[in-house]
C-alpha cells in the first residue's frame, strides 16, 4: 500500500477528532511498507503537530500561512495538492466535516482523482484502496474503487473509525510545507461570518434526549427540557428543531450536526429521517415517543413509546422524581 | 443586470420509505425495485435559479444529462419557468459525478457559458456536492458548496450564504462561479420550490428540448471521464433491535423502562 | 392573471379517468379545442380497477385490444361462495371468449392501460395536464342563472370553456361544488359508498397458468362472496393479470364501519381462506390500492348537466355494483354521450342547460341507466336481506359437502341429516321473502 495522507482540521484551536479517527484508519490502510503523513494547515497551528505524531502520523507538513486563516476552498486546496505531491500519497484522508467533504470535493476535482465521500468502512484492496459507504437508506453497502491510477480522496463518516489512543513516546520535528504561489487574491472571500459558539457538549454525553418538530413549539420544549433535567442528560435536536429557531445549531444531531454514541437517547416527537438516524442509531438504548405508530424512529428504537410526548414526556419526568 | 444562468439537475433514485434492500441475490439493483425523482436539492438549485430571474431578469437554462427514466427533469424545469433546456445524450447510470460534470460542462460552454452555474448537493444517498466541485474545476472557475441562499447577484459578482457548522458564512465570488445548493426547508419553508404551471404545461409539453451528442459536449467517450468506479454492492442486513412496545398509559411499565434504561439494559 | 395570458379552451375536462378520457377523445376527433386536467403524475396513477368490459371503446377503436396494455382476455369466469372451511364453485367459460373481441371483457392494469388510454386522445389532439389539481370552477351569474365558464387550477391559474366535463371520479369534490353551485338536483336517494381494496401480488406467468388451468393469454376472473365478509355487505374477487393477480374486495362503507373491521382486516380475511391462500401461493406483494366506489345505483343519480356543464362516470355515480361490477364501461360510454353532446354544443355555438340536457336524455337512453334501472333495487336488497352474501351460501355449502361427506352411514341417512343441518337454523319465511328479492340480483 501507498503512503497515506490525512488532513488534519483544526476548528477553534482544538484537532477535530474525525482527524484523529484518519490517522487510525490511515495507520491500518498503510500497512507494513506505508508512511502516514498528516497535513497541518492554518494560520497558527503548529502545536498540534506532536498530537499528531502521537496518534500515529509518521510525517507531520506544516503549512502556515495568512491565507488559511479561515477556511476556504482555494487556498487550502492548495496546500492539500501540495501535500499529496510531498507526501507521493496513493490516499488521502478527511474527516466527513463540512469543511473535509468540501475540501475533498474540490481537491479530487482539481487532481481528477477518484473521491467518495462519507465512507463508513476503507479497505486497503488490489487495485488501490477500496471505500465503501452505506446508501439506498442504509440498506445497501457500495464499494468503490478507484477506475484508473493515481490517488484516491475519501472522507469518513464521524464514528465510522475510533481515534488511536495516544502514544507520547511516538514525537517528531513538523516539516515546513509552502503555499508556493500565493494564493491569488478576491477570487472567493469570506464576506463575514455569522457561527454560534458551541454550548453543549453532545459527542460525551452519556445521557441524551433529543427533540423534533413532534414539540410543536419553543413552550413544547419546556417539557423536554424539564425531562432532560430530570435524567441529568443533554439536550439534542433535529434540524428541523434548529431550523424554526428552537434551539441554537450546536444541539443538531445528524449528518450535518454531531453524530453521538451515549448509553441514552431518548427521541422525542422525531420522525427518524435517514440524515438523522444516521447521527444517532449507534446509541446503546434508544428509546422513542411519536404519535406515529409508523414513524421510521421505531425502526431503530429498543422502547417504542406510541403516544402525545405532551402528556409522556411530563408523565416520565415525573416518574423519575417519584 | 440580466445574467445567464445555468442550471445542471438530475433524475435520482427514490430511496425514501425504502422497506427493504433493492438489491437481489447477486447484488444487483433490482429491475423495478426503485422509482426515480427529480433530485430534491436540484430543485432548490432550480428555484434559486428562478428568483434570479424573478430578481435579475436572468436569463435561466437547464442542463441535464441522459434520457428520462420515471420524470423528465428537464420537461419539469420548463414547467416551472426555465427559459431553455437542454439534454446531454448519454447513459448516467454509468457515469461518476467527475464524467457528468465533464459533459454538463461541455454543454454549458456549447450553449455560450453562464455568470452562475448552480446545481444542488446530492442527498439522496449521502450529502456530497461533488457535482458542483467537478463543474467548477471543469469550467475552470470558483466553486461554493451548501450554499443556502444567493444574497447578492450582479457586477460580475455574486454573495452566497453559505452554511457551515454552527452557522452561516457570506462569501463573495467572482462571475463565472459555481455554486452548490444545499438547502434543508422546513414543510412550509418561504424558499420552497414553486410549484409547475399549468400554463407552462400547456405550452411546453411538446416544445422540442434540444439535446447535444457526448462529442458536441467535447467528451466522445464519457465513460474516460469516470473517475471512480462502483466496485460492488451488498445488502446490509437490517439491524436486529430487540423492540418493545411500552404503553403510554401504564405507569408501571414507563417506571420499569425508566429503571432498566438507566441501569444500561 | 395578466389577460394576454388567459386561454380559452371549447371544452375543459376535469379528470383523467376512462369517463374523462373518452370525452376528451371524443371531442378532440370532432376538432375541439380539448384540455384535460388531470391530478396523478400520469393518468391512471391511482386508478383502481381489473376488469374493463370493452364495447365501448371498441366502438371507438376497433380492435383496441391489439394495441393496448392488456393483461389477459378473461376466458373463464367463477363464482365461489365459502364457507370458513368449506367451499363451492361455479365455473364456467366458452371457447369464443379466448377469440376476438374476446367476449369484450379483459383484465388490465389500470395504471398502464389508462396511461396508454391518454396517450390516445393525446394524439388525438387533447391538450393533456397532468399533475396539476383542479380546485373549483369558475361561473358567473346573470339574471339569476348562473352557468360555469372555466376552471380554477391549484397555484391560481384560471382556464375558460364553453363547456367543462366533470369527470372527477368517485371522490369528486369539483362535482359537490358544481352542484351546489348551480343547485343541481341530488338522486332520489343519497348517493351511498363502497371501499374497493385491491393487492396486487407477483407470481410468474407459468405459474398463474398452471394454477388457474390456463392457456397463454387468457384469464380467469373469480368473484367470492360468504364468509370472509360476514356481516359486511360486499364480495371479493380474483383476476388473474400477465405475471400478477388481482385480489380485492368492495364492501358498503357503513356494514365495514359497523363490523369494525378496516379494509386491511378484510383483505387479510379473504387471503386466510384455505382456497384463497392456495390460489396466492407464492405470490409477492407489489402494491396496495383503495378507493371509494358509488354504490346507490339508479336512484342515486341526480342531474348529470348545467349550463356550461356536464358530469359523467363515478363523479355521476353511475357504477353497476351488481354481479357485473361495471364501472369503467359505463364511465367511458358516458364520456362519449356528454362529449357529443359538447360537439353538438358546439356547432350550435349554444351551451345552455336545455342543449347540455341532450346528455341525461342519451344516458336515460342507452344502455348506462337502462342497466342501472334494471339493477336498482341491488343497494336495498342487499341492505334489507344481509343472508343472502352471508348464511344462505353457508348453507347451500353446508348441504353440498355433507351430501359427499363419505362415511358408514346409510346414503339415504346420509342425505337426510344433510337435508336436516341445511333447515336447522335456516329462517323459513325470510328465506322465501330473500329468495323472491334475490331476482333482483339476477
Ligand atoms: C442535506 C440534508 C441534511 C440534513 N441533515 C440533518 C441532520 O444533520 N440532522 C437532522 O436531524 N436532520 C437533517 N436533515 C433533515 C431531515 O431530513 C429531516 O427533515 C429532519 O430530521 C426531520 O426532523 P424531525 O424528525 O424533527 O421532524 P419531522 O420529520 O417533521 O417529524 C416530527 C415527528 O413528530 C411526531 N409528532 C408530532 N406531534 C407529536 C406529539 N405531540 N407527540 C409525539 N410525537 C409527535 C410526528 O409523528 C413526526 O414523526 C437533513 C436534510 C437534508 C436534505
Ligand atoms: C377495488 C376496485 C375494483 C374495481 N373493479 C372494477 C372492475 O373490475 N371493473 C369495472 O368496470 N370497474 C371496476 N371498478 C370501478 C372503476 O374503477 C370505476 O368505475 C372507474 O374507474 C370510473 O372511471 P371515472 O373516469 O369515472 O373515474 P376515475 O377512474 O376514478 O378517474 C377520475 C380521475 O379524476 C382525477 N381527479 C379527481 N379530482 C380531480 C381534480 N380536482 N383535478 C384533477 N383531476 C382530478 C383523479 O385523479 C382520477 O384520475 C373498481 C373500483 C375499485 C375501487
Ligand atoms: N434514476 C437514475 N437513472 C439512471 N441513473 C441513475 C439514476 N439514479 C442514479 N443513477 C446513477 O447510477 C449510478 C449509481 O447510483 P447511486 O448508487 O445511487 O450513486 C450513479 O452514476 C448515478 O448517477
Amino acid at each position: 500500500m501507498a503512503h497515506v495522507l490525512v488532513f488534519a482540521e483544526v476548528d477553534d484551536g482544538a484537532l477535530h477528532d474525525g482527524s484523529l479517527a484518519c490517522l487510525g484508519a490511515a495507520r491500518a490502510l498503510a500497512g507494513e511498507g506505508g508512511q502516514v503523513c498528516a497535513l497541518l494547515a492554518g494560520a497558527a497551528v503548529a502545536d498540534q503537530a506532536p498530537a499528531l505524531f502521537a496518534a500515529g502520523a509518521d510525517r507531520v507538513l506544516l503549512c502556515e500561512d495568512a491565507a488559511l486563516a479561515a477556511y476556504t476552498a482555494g487556498p487550502f486546496r492548495q496546500a492539500l495538492e501540495a501535500a499529496v505531491r510531498a507526501a507521493d500519497a496513493g490516499l488521502v484522508l478527511l474527516p466527513a466535516s463540512t469543511v473535509g467533504n468540501d475540501l475533498a470535493s474540490a481537491t479530487a476535482a482539481a487532481l481528477g482523482a477518484a473521491c467518495v465521500l462519507d465512507a463508513d468502512a476503507a479497505a486497503a484492496g488490489e487495485g488501490g484502496p477500496r471505500l465503501s459507504r452505506a446508501g439506498f437508506d442504509r440498506k445497501v453497502l457500495t464499494h468503490f474503487a478507484p477506475a484508473a491510477d493515481g490517488p484516491v480522496v475519501a472522507t469518513l463518516r464521524d464514528g465510522a473509525f475510533a481515534a488511536p489512543a495516544p502514544d507520547p513516546a511516538r514525537t517528531g520535528a513538523p516539516e515546513p510545507l509552502a503555499l508556493e504561489p500565493a494564493p491569488a487574491p478576491g477570487s472567493a472571500r469570506v464576506l463575514r461570518r455569522d457561527v454560534a459558539k458551541r454550548t453543549v457538549n453532545l459527542k460525551d454525553a452519556k445521557t441524551i434526549v433529543a427533540v423534533g418538530a413532534g414539540v410543536g413549539s419553543a413552550e413544547g420544549l419546556a417539557l423536554v427540557r424539564a425531562l432532560a433535567e430530570a435524567l441529568g442528560a443533554e439536550l439534542g435536536a433535529t434540524r428541523a428543531v434548529v431550523d424554526a429557531g428552537w434551539l441554537p445549531a450546536d444541539h443538531q444531531i445528524g449528518q450535518t450536526g454531531a453524530t453521538v454514541r451515549p448509553d441514552l437517547y431518548i427521541a422525542c416527537g422525531i420522525s427518524g429521517a435517514v440524515q438523522h438516524r444516521v447521527g444517532m442509531m449507534d446509541a446503546g438504548t434508544i428509546v422513542a415517543i411519536n404519535t406515529d405508530a409508523n414513524a421510521p424512529i421505531f425502526r431503530v428504537a429498543h422502547y417504542k413509546l406510541v403516544g402525545d410526548l405532551r402528556t409522556v414526556v411530563p408523565k416520565l419526568t415525573q416518574l423519575l422524581s417519584a | 443586470m440580466a445574467g445567464n444562468v445555468m442550471v445542471v439537475v438530475r433524475e435520482v433514485w427514490d430511496t425514501r420509505d425504502l422497506v427493504s434492500s433493492p438489491l437481489d441475490e447477486s447484488g444487483a439493483l433490482k429491475p423495478g425495485a426503485l422509482a426515480t425523482r427529480f433530485e430534491p436539492e436540484d430543485l432548490n438549485a432550480l428555484e434559486a435559479a428562478l428568483r434570479l430571474k424573478d430578481a435579475h431578469g436572468a436569463k435561466v437554462t437547464a442542463v441535464s444529462v441522459g434520457p428520462p427514466r420515471d420524470v423528465d427533469v428537464l420537461r419539469e424545469a420548463l414547467y416551472r419557468g426555465v427559459d431553455a433546456a437542454l439534454r446531454v445524450e448519454a447513459d448516467p447510470a454509468a457515469l461518476d459525478d467527475a464524467a457528468l460534470a465533464a459533459l454538463a460542462a461541455g454543454a454549458i460552454r456549447q450553449a455560450g457559458g453562464a455568470d452562475l452555474v448552480l446545481t444542488g448537493t446530492a442527498v439522496t444517498d449521502n450529502e456530497n456536492a461533488l457535482l458542483g466541485a467537478h463543474l467548477a474545476a471543469a469550467l475552470g472557475v470558483e466553486g461554493v458548496s451548501w450554499v443556502d441562499a444567493i444574497e447578492e447577484f450582479g457586477d460580475g459578482r455574486a454573495v452566497a450564504k453559505r452554511a457551515v457548522e454552527m452557522g452561516y458564512e457570506f462569501v463573495e465570488v467572482r462571475c463565472p462561479a459555481v455554486l452548490a445548493m444545499g438547502v434543508a426547508l422546513l414543510e412550509d419553508d418561504p424558499r420552497t420550490p414553486r410549484s409547475a404551471k399549468a400554463m407552462l404545461k400547456l405550452k411546453m409539453k411538446k416544445a422540442e428540448i434540444p439535446t447535444l451528442t457526448p462529442e458536441a459536449a467535447g467528451a466522445a467517450d464519457p465513460a474516460a471521464a469516470v473517475r471512480t468506479r462502483i466496485a460492488g454492492m451488498e445488502t446490509i442486513p437490517p439491524r436486529a433491535i430487540a423492540s418493545r412496545e411500552v404503553d403510554v398509559e401504564d405507569s408501571a411499565a414507563l417506571k420499569a423502562m425508566l429503571d432498566a434504561v438507566r441501569k444500561g439494559d | 392573471m395578466a389577460s394576454d395570458d388567459s386561454v380559452k379552451m371549447d371544452a375543459i375536462v376535469v379528470g383523467g379517468g376512462p369517463a374523462g378520457l373518452t370525452a376528451a377523445l371524443t371531442m378532440a376527433r370532432a376538432g375541439l379545442e380539448v384540455m384535460l386536467v388531470e391530478r396523478g403524475e400520469y393518468a391512471g396513477a391511482k386508478n383502481v380497477g381489473g376488469l374493463l368490459y370493452g364495447t365501448v371503446l371498441e366502438r371507438l377503436m376497433p380492435g383496441f385490444y391489439e394495441k393496448a396494455p392488456i393483461e389477459r382476455c378473461v376466458a373463464r369466469r367463477s363464482l365461489v361462495f365459502l364457507a370458513p372451511e368449506e367451499h363451492m364453485a361455479l365455473d364456467f367459460g366458452a371457447e369464443a371468449w379466448a377469440r376476438p373481441p374476446f367476449n369484450h371483457t379483459f383484465i388490465v392494469h389500470r395504471s398502464a392501460f389508462d396511461r396508454w388510454y391518454a396517450a390516445q386522445a393525446e394524439e388525438a389532439g387533447v391538450n393533456l395536464i397532468e399533475g396539476m389539481v383542479v380546485e373549483d370552477l369558475v361561473t358567473e351569474t346573470s339574471g339569476g342563472e348562473t352557468k360555469v365558464c372555466g376552471v380554477r387550477i391549484a397555484g391560481d391559474e384560471v382556464f375558460y370553456a364553453d363547456t367543462v366535463i366533470l369527470a372527477d371520479g368517485a371522490n369528486c369534490l369539483v362535482t359537490e361544488r358544481a352542484r351546489a353551485a348551480l343547485k343541481l338536483r341530488g338522486g332520489r336517494v343519497e348517493q351511498d359508498f363502497a371501499i374497493g381494496a385491491k393487492e396486487i401480488l407477483s407470481l410468474p406467468k407459468e405459474r398463474i397458468e398452471d394454477r388457474f388451468d390456463l392457456e397463454d393469454g387468457q384469464g380467469a376472473a373469480i368473484d367470492f362472496f360468504g364468509a370472509p365478509f360476514d356481516g359486511l355487505i360486499g364480495g371479493g374477487f380474483l383476476y388473474t393479470a400477465r405475471e400478477s393477480l388481482h385480489l380485492g374486495f368492495a364492501a358498503r362503507i357503513g356494514s365495514l364501519t359497523k363490523a369494525g373491521l378496516s379494509p386491511n382486516d378484510v383483505l387479510e380475511r379473504l387471503k386466510a381462506h384455505p382456497l384463497v391462500r392456495r390460489r396466492i401461493q407464492g405470490a409477492e406483494l407489489l402494491e396496495y390500492s383503495a378507493h371509494m366506489i358509488p354504490e346507490g345505483g339508479y336512484d342515486a343519480v341526480g342531474d348529470v348537466s348545467g349550463h356550461g356543464v356536464m358530469i359523467a362516470g363515478d363523479a355521476a355515480g353511475l357504477v353497476n355494483m351488481s354481479l357485473y361490477k361495471e364501472g369503467t364501461n359505463h364511465a367511458m360510454e358516458s364520456g362519449r354521450l356528454a362529449g357529443e353532446t359538447a360537439v353538438e354544443a358546439h356547432g350550435r355555438k349554444d351551451a345552455s342547460a336545455a342543449v347540455l340536457a341532450g346528455y341525461a336524455e342519451k344516458l336515460r337512453g342507452g344502455i348506462v341507466m337502462k342497466d342501472l334501472k334494471k339493477y336498482r333495487k341491488v343497494p336495498v336488497v342487499l341492505e334489507r336481506s344481509p343472508d343472502l352474501l352471508g348464511l344462505y351460501p353457508r348453507k347451500v355449502n353446508r348441504l353440498l359437502t355433507d351430501f359427499f361427506t363419505v362415511s358408514e352411514r346409510t346414503k339415504s341417512k346420509t342425505q337426510r341429516e344433510a337435508i336436516r343441518a341445511f333447515l336447522r337454523g335456516l329462517p323459513k319465511w325470510r328465506f322465501l321473502r330473500d329468495a323472491v328479492r334475490a331476482r333482483h340480483l339476477a
